[in-house]
């Protein structure tokens, strides 16, 4: 079975691959430390981290997913949602 | 008389050897079949002074198909192996006939391994078995008229076999590495496939991917941790100026703000005032690794880059051999002739200065190279030289003269605020005897802060204090220097070879950019590797295969042993390969895949949100960017691109239009980045 979030073969009974699932368990080591220092709930943890300049693309990619943002979960989709302003160059 | 064939590395050396090997300093030029060679006359013998074109044999396969594994091999000619050195040939050639009627042969090849294995290599394979008994050997670490004749009159009598013998060892078991394991990927992916793409991995290769990957896992998987700085400011003497909280990083957002609170518009009182002053000792001479970390450092030269430009700088003797390990330099090596030389350079007045001392000693290092000194620059004076050479010349000489210099004395003040109980401090510095620094800048790192009067017990009101939240961050991807020092810490590669790997593996696409971030492809390498075969990632048969190849120069091991066992430990492992062939080819092929997909999307549509990719046109064969939705019928926007240069996405949306910006990169002029819409209203503006 394929990663949730990429191309590569998922772990074992998991949803993500090694990489990602390294990721997501950073994510909730994370968390406990985020709560010691400041009053944060679950969802705006997510939100913090998924927005953080700092946070690896792996674990952005998880706690978008975990947010329920993540869009496209392919190698080459696009995270951003369409914007169909214009239409133009139309063959 | 007697003639002698004196054997160099590259054209320049020859050149600069027979110059000052002739007794009048103007050896007859010559040429043979368009390679340059010279007769100089000393002591009555005839010169015979030629150059090769750094090595013209090596290690290639004896016979049979293009497959794995392979273990017969055998030394040939250069441009037999490789159709593109054909020059060599004639250099081969050239060498045979000039050889004749010869009586004594000596090698005046750059004194380390690879010299030493170009030099017998020549004598071997084109003057005969025989010229191996004849031939002598010429060391020096400068091409200096005054190294050259110390290095002729102190000839030892015979060639330096242990380094030879470490050499032809060093070549086998790469070749032996390099082209097995390299043919089993490539074979691997196109028996899954049928796709050609060149891939290698190789014994130095390989441990140092996964150093890439390693840290880049770091980096992808990294989540960040809040804590808290008190950001102050303090009015003192008319002055608005930073002070630091002397608890450091808070853990804990509600101590943050309770500090805040209570500090916030308060006055402090300074209760010490302490100063301290700190020696700070001249920094060591170079070797190529320390030259090649600072030029990146202050110039951001790739090491491979360095490492020519300082070899150019040797071969017009302005400094001494490059490629060395050490950071010391020995007695024989006279500082004060050096200088001397450097009196007639832009440098003089600092020359002068140093040679007025009574005593010259340089700072060393603890590494050190028993073939040659630290780098340093040799008295000549540069003539015309600009430029990247320049700079580099520049810092060998302020780094050579900085090491002679004496210690620099930084003064340093820490006042301590106290405010309501919590302490704040308040630091200053100034460098107040220069010393060696005079010398390094403006290479020289300085950080001066000067702190107005202070006495304790002032009061000291804050105007500013504010707790504000920051985040751990994640451990820096390698660049080219932090990376060459990675490899020198686990002792793999070579001084000589380590600028080589990192440009290989941008060659064949496995990392990318300056920091360096590995690609799905490298990572499909060091994944499917750590699957299949670990060992060629590990440090650890790497490092004993280097100290083994080490032993060989020190005369405690046989070569062919070393090269036996590198045999053997690749048997299995390419036993296995062979086995797990199609499945390794295929995930390495899905790696490729995404590589091309990602390369050839320019971003999302502007009409449907699906990925814009680069195509060609069936008939024109034009590239164009277009829809992937075009394939089910469901989107048909397209758009024209330049047809020459590389094109890559920017990952940036145009404001006006929604179109997606790329970037168009054509050799010899600057990147830039468009709207890929033609017909965006923002060109329009523009024109």
């Amino acid at each position: 079975m394929r990663c949730k979030l990429c191309w590569r073969d998922a772990v074992e009974g998991e949803d993500y691959c090694t990489y990602h699932l390294e990721a997501y368990r950073r994510i909730l080591e994370a968390y406990e430390d985020w709560r010691r220092a400041m009053d944060i709930g679950w969802e705006e943890f997510l939100r913090e981290v998924s927005e953080n300049p700092a946070t690896g693309e792996w674990a952005r990619e998880v706690a978008l997913r975990l947010l329920g943002e993540f869009r496209s979960l392919s190698p080459s989709g696009s995270p951003f949602p369409p914007s169909p302003r214009r239409r133009r160059g139309t063959s | 008389m007697s003639r002698i064939l004196v054997i160099c590395e590259k054209p320049r050396a020859a050149q600069r050897i027979a110059e000052a090997l002739d007794e009048g300093g103007k050896p007859l030029k010559r040429r043979m079949m368009g390679v340059t060679y010279y007769i100089a006359r000393r002591a009555g013998d005839e010169l015979v002074i030629v150059s090769a074109l750094g090595h013209l044999y090596t290690v290639a396969q004896r016979g049979g198909r293009w497959t794995y594994p392979i273990f017969n091999f055998t030394w040939v000619p250069v441009h037999e192996a490789d159709r593109r050195a054909g020059k060599r040939g004639v250099f081969i050639e050239a060498i045979k006939r000039l050889s004749r009627d010869v009586e004594g042969y000596v090698s005046a090849c750059d004194y380390d391994i690879e010299g030493s294995l170009i030099a017998y290599n020549i004598l071997r394979y084109t003057c005969g078995e025989s010229s191996l008994k004849a031939a002598r050997r010429m060391r020096f670490s400068a091409l200096t008229r005054r190294d050259i004749l110390r290095a002729w009159e102190n000839m030892s009598g015979t060639l330096d076999f242990p380094l030879i013998e470490a050499g032809r060892a060093r070549h086998e078991v790469d070749w032996l590495f390099g082209i097995n394991l390299s043919r089993a990927l490539t074979l691997s992916v196109k028996r899954a496939s049928g796709f050609y793409r060149t891939l290698s991995i190789g014994r130095v290769q390989g441990p140092t991917l996964s150093f890439i990957r390693d840290r880049e896992v770091e980096v992808r998987t990294f989540v960040p941790r809040p804590y808290w700085v008190i950001e102050a400011e303090a009015e003192i003497g008319g002055r608005r100026l930073k002070v630091e909280y002397a608890g450091g990083r808070i853990e804990r957002e509600a101590e943050a703000l309770e500090i805040e609170r209570r500090c916030r518009g308060k006055v402090g009182l300074l209760k010490a005032v302490s100063k301290s002053r700190q020696r700070i000792q001249p920094p060591t001479l170079f070797n190529l690794g320390d030259l090649q970390r600072e030029a990146y450092r202050v110039f951001r030269y790739s090491p491979s880059k360095t490492l020519r430009l300082a070899e150019s700088l040797y071969l017009d003797a302005y400094i001494s051999y490059p490629r060395t390990s050490s950071q010391k330099l020995p007695p024989t090596i006279d500082v004060r002739e050096i200088l001397s030389g450097l009196r007639e350079t832009a440098y003089g007045p600092l020359a002068e200065e140093l040679l007025s001392r009574k005593t010259l000693r340089p700072r060393e290092g603890r590494m050190d190279d028993p073939a040659h000194p630290a780098i340093h620059p040799t008295g000549v004076a540069p003539k015309g030289l600009k430029g990247a050479g320049a700079r580099i010349y520049d810092l060998i000489c302020r780094r050579f003269m900085a090491s002679l210099g004496e210690e620099a004395v930084r003064e340093r003040v820490k006042a301590e605020i106290d405010v309501e109980g919590y302490l704040f401090h308040l630091k200053g510095g100034r460098v107040i005897e220069a010393g060696w620094m005079r010398f390094y800048r403006p290479y020289v790192r300085e950080k001066e802060v000067e702190l107005p009067s202070l006495e304790e017990g002032m009061p000291i009101r804050l105007l500013k204090v504010k707790a504000v939240r920051r985040f751990t961050k994640p451990p820096s991807r390698y660049n080219q220097s932090s990376l060459l020092k990675r490899m020198e810490e686990a002792e793999i590669g070579t001084k000589a070879t380590r600028a080589e790997i990192l440009d290989t593996l941008y060659r064949r696409g496995y990392v990318e950019g300056d920091p360096m971030r590995i690609t799905d492809l490298g990572f499909a390498i060091v994944e499917t590797l750590s699957h299949y075969c670990p060992e060629i990632l590990s440090v650890e048969m790497t490092r004993s295969l280097e100290r083994k190849l080490q032993a060989i120069q020190l005369g405690e091991v046989e070569a062919d042993k070393v090269v036996e066992e590198a045999v053997e430990a690749l048997k299995p492992i390419l036993k296995r390969f062979k086995e797990r062939e199609m499945a390794i080819g295929m995930e390495i092929n899905r790696a490729i895949r995404g590589d091309i997909i990602r390369a050839n999307t320019l971003g999302s549509c502007p009409r449907c949100g699906r990925e814009l990719r680069i195509f060609r046109g069936r008939e024109s064969g034009k590239r164009f960017a277009g829809c992937v939705g075009y394939f089910d019928g469901s989107c048909t926007v397209t758009y024209p691109l330049p047809q020459r240069g590389r094109i890559e996405a920017t990952g940036k949306r145009c404001e006006v239009c929604g179109a997606p910006i790329i970037r168009v990169i054509r050799r010899g002029r600057r990147p830039w980045e468009l709207c890929i819409d033609p017909n965006c209203p923002s060109k329009g503006v523009r024109r």
